[in-house]
């Protein structure tokens, strides 16, 4: 059964994945790269945010970076938003400014002032068109207001947008899709800021958000009372989107009548569904009344439990939709050009509905005169952005219907389900939207339509996103320390020497003097280096070939597993390295509290002796503060030569290690993998004799090796 | 440039970077020889997105389009890749020669 219900999952995530990429497929076709610019700046931004979660996976960016990041988004959203308003030009050539002025004045007039147009604003919700004007009789009839309110509601609704996606995905994924909700119509619909659905959106995550709190409290408390009639308000002041609102009414009744204990619930349910169907048939009513009588759809049943859901020639008031086509006809005195511009200008600026308006009216009304207007009819068709005059009529045909019932039948069942094995309902939402896209796709696909299927989608991906893209937190396993067999620790100084021939006999005499096992690692040394180790009969390896600082060092450690030894140091031949120095550098070692020691020459200032070259100190700075960004912990000498290493390090060594500058990079492999790690304070001579093997030409190439071994290295991860 | 042109580019470069990074997390490729690799996909995705500067630059050049710069400075970079790689493929030659005359000599003594 739990397989049945992971497979159910899985193909409910991966059909939204498919119908995401199908409608935003359809959404570009229809752009036709018209507002090509803004695609682009949109399709920038979905690279962005995806490369900022792949960061945050992999632990590049922390949480602080993580949020100042989403804090940045809105605050771009914002700023283009309130650019848009302060710099919203409806002064257009003044040839059609007063055409324009008139429709812009019968959009937001209804807004603004219910008295005179509340009757043509019989489209939308009488309730809340009614409360937005009385708020905005403070601001007298202002526009810029209303696209105030429209940027508050925007916001909000993001807010919200956020609540319901954090049910059950973790923050950062709400956070980083409720915030590119917002920011991403911006680029792509700068008209979206002007549109009036924006309170509808809102109403409509509000009502999810209440829902979903409803259904998921487990006794029946008065609060939920009050929430149902809130629910059944809410619902019915969204517009097109009500008729699968009452999907969730529906819904809820199934779901109280499948768990109902107390008589008194029954009460509260019937106030609640007495409620809904007052205000919807309030509304309905209101606008049956003012229709036109173009086009009419559905009997009063249907719109009854599923809303009204027109857009026909009437639905703005007939004499403001005549008044304006007079203007129009008046001001352009039939001339083609005129006209076709004029109908472009409406359009961009988000009136497009007035443009479908002329259309129809030329349809109906000038049916005589079809030869003379008819070239209307081809404009329009062949510009066809976002205008889809398809879609007169009632979008609620017979196959929408039964959409609607059979997401009614296959919600309800799920929350019997779900509520009988007291599982979470997310499934149910996911359902939900499952159904409103699917009704949707039939009947309308462009347009404002489109505008609740972006946050829908996102609200139902968004557990998908959060299994792929936010890290598991795994603590980083520490390695255990592994104690040495013997009582005794076999101590190995690994002496890698090329070219050293001035300093060689000084340093092995001094390890020999301390009572040290060592091995030189003659690196194909062009001078004396190998006749003084014949000569004085040291211990010595020769490669055949210059193999480098680390396939040198490499030698050694290998030379040290296979001759069993605990303890390896690396011990530079140039006698820059004091031996007095050893025992403090191997005593973590022999304690038992660390993996790995270096000996630092930048943690005690005073006895430290010889620091390197300002152009070195720098250099060490900042590989030291990447090593601390991408790890956590601050290594104060990265490059140093100066190391010792227990048998668990020796072993891993010797599977690999670095070929170019290794010391920076090992450090950084070890930390990553959860090997211990401390520095000791040495001393360190100044060079005696012979060159550095790092020449100054190649210092920059250096940093960039060792940043990108870093990046590299902190991509591999965590190994087991 | 054209838009779809711009968004083909930057999800070519990073495909193109996506497998050369994945190729080094692997360790079959070393570092010291992806450095150039990485400069194409960077190069592609700079004129991508900063396509009119790269046009203006283009011109002040002396290049008529911003193709042929393309074309010439990828081009110039696959060159230089050649060249360093007949480079490293000689060294590498003289190490493996060096190495079968120590393996010779060692057999010998071994005997």
């Amino acid at each position: 059964m739990k397989k049945c219900k992971f497979l159910l999952e899985s193909f409910i995530r991966i059909l939204f994945v498919i119908l995401v990429l199908y409608i935003g497929f359809l959404n570009i076709s229809n752009l036709k790269f018209d507002n090509s610019d803004k695609f682009f700046y949109s399709f920038l931004l979905i690279i962005v945010t995806l490369v900022i979660m792949w960061l945050y996976k992999k632990k590049f960016i922390n949480k602080k970076i993580f949020w100042g990041v989403i804090a940045i988004y809105l605050l771009i959203g914002v700023a283009v938003r309130v650019y848009f308003i302060k710099n919203l030009n409806f002064n257009l050539a003044s040839d059609f400014d007063f055409v324009f002025q008139n429709a812009k004045r019968i959009l937001y007039g209804t807004l603004a002032s219910a008295d005179n147009y509340y009757l043509s604003f019989n489209g939308y919700s009488f309730i809340l068109s009614w409360l937005i004007s009385l708020i905005f009789r403070i601001f007298g009839e202002s526009v810029t207001a209303v696209l105030y309110a429209n940027l508050i509601c925007q916001l909000l609704s993001t807010y919200f947008l956020y609540k319901i996606i954090s049910i059950k995905s973790s923050k950062e994924t709400a956070g980083i899709l409720s915030v590119s909700f917002f920011l991403l119509p911006t680029i792509i619909f700068a008209n979206l800021l002007v549109a009036t659905e924006t309170p509808f959106i809102l109403l409509f995550f509000v009502t999810v958000y209440f829902f979903y709190k409803i259904i998921n409290r487990k006794e029946f408390k008065p609060i939920n009372f009050i929430l149902f009639i809130i629910l059944g308000i809410l619902i019915c002041l969204t517009n097109y989107i009500r008729p699968v609102m009452t999907v969730f009414i529906i819904a809820l009744i199934i779901y109280y009548i499948l768990n109902m204990k107390k008589f008194k619930e029954i009460i509260f349910l019937v106030i609640t569904i007495v409620t809904y169907l007052i205000c919807n048939i309030g509304i309905n009513a209101i606008i049956e009344h003012n229709i036109a009588t173009e086009t009419r759809s559905g009997a009063l049943g249907w719109s009854v439990y599923f809303g009204s859901n027109y857009d026909y020639c009437g639905s703005w008031s007939p004499e403001d939709s005549e008044y304006v086509f007079n203007v129009l006809e008046d001001e352009t005195k039939g001339d083609k050009d005129l006209i076709i511009l004029s109908l472009k200008r409406l359009k961009e600026y988000g009136v497009g509905k007035t443009a479908r308006l002329f259309q129809c009216k030329l349809e109906s009304l000038w049916t005589n005169n079809v030869g003379t207007y008819g070239f209307v009819y081809d404009i329009i068709d062949k510009e066809n952005t976002n205008i889809d005059f398809a879609q007169f009529g009632a979008p609620f045909d017979d196959i929408s219907r039964i959409m609607v019932i059979l997401m009614c039948v296959g919600t309800a069942i799920c929350i019997f389900k779900e509520q009988r094995k007291k599982e979470d309902t997310w499934l149910f939402i996911e359902l939900f939207g499952l159904g409103y896209i699917l009704s949707n796709l039939l009947i309308c696909l462009n347009g404002r339509y489109n505008i609740p299927l972006y946050p829908i989608l996102i609200i139902c991906c968004s557990p998908l996103i959060d299994r792929i893209l936010i890290p598991k937190i795994n603590a980083k396993k520490s390695k255990e320390i592994t104690k040495p067999k013997n009582k005794k620790e076999k101590t190995l100084l690994i002496v890698p020497a090329f070219n050293e021939e001035e300093t060689i006999e000084k340093t092995i005499n001094s390890i020999i003097d301390n009572g040290y096992d060592y091995i030189i690692i003659n690196d194909g040394s062009t001078d004396n280096t190998i006749n003084i180790c014949k000569k004085n009969n040291y211990n010595y390896i020769s490669l055949p070939i210059n193999l480098g600082i680390g396939g040198a060092v490499q030698t050694g450690y290998k030379y040290a597993l296979e001759n069993n030894y605990d303890i390896a140091v690396q011990f530079d031949a140039d006698g820059q390295h004091d031996i007095k120095s050893i025992p403090s550098l191997i005593d973590p070692i022999k304690k038992g509290q660390a993996h790995f020691v270096i000996g630092s020459r930048f943690l005690d200032t005073k006895s430290s002796g010889f620091k390197s070259t300002r152009f070195r100190r720098i250099g060490i700075y900042l590989i030291s503060i990447l090593i601390k960004c991408y790890s956590g912990k601050r290594i104060y000498d990265t490059t140093s030569g100066f190391r010792a290493a227990n048998i668990d390090i020796i072993k891993k060594f010797n599977e690999s290690y670095p070929s170019e500058y290794p010391e920076p990079i090992s450090t950084f492999e070890l930390l990553e993998d959860g090997y211990q790690i401390t520095e000791v304070p040495v001393k360190m001579h100044e060079r005696q004799g012979g060159n550095s093997s790092i020449s100054s030409w190649k210092k920059v190439y250096y940093m960039v090796n060792v940043f990108l071994s870093i990046i590299i290295a902190k991509i591999r991860g965590v190994k087991d | 440039m054209n838009v779809l042109l711009k968004i083909e580019m930057i999800l070519i470069s990073l495909i193109t970077l996506a497998l050369i990074i994945s190729k080094l997390k692997n360790k079959n490729m070393s570092i010291k020889y992806s450095i150039l690799w990485l400069l194409l996909p960077i190069l592609f995705l700079l004129m991508a997105l900063f396509s009119n500067t790269m046009i203006q630059i283009a011109n002040m050049l002396g290049f008529e389009l911003l193709s042929n710069m393309i074309f010439f400075i990828t081009v110039g970079i696959l060159f230089i890749i050649c060249f360093s790689l007949t480079i490293i493929v000689s060294n590498l030659n003289k190490k493996i020669v060096q190495l079968s005359q120590e393996i010779a000599l060692l057999k010998k003594e071994r005997k």
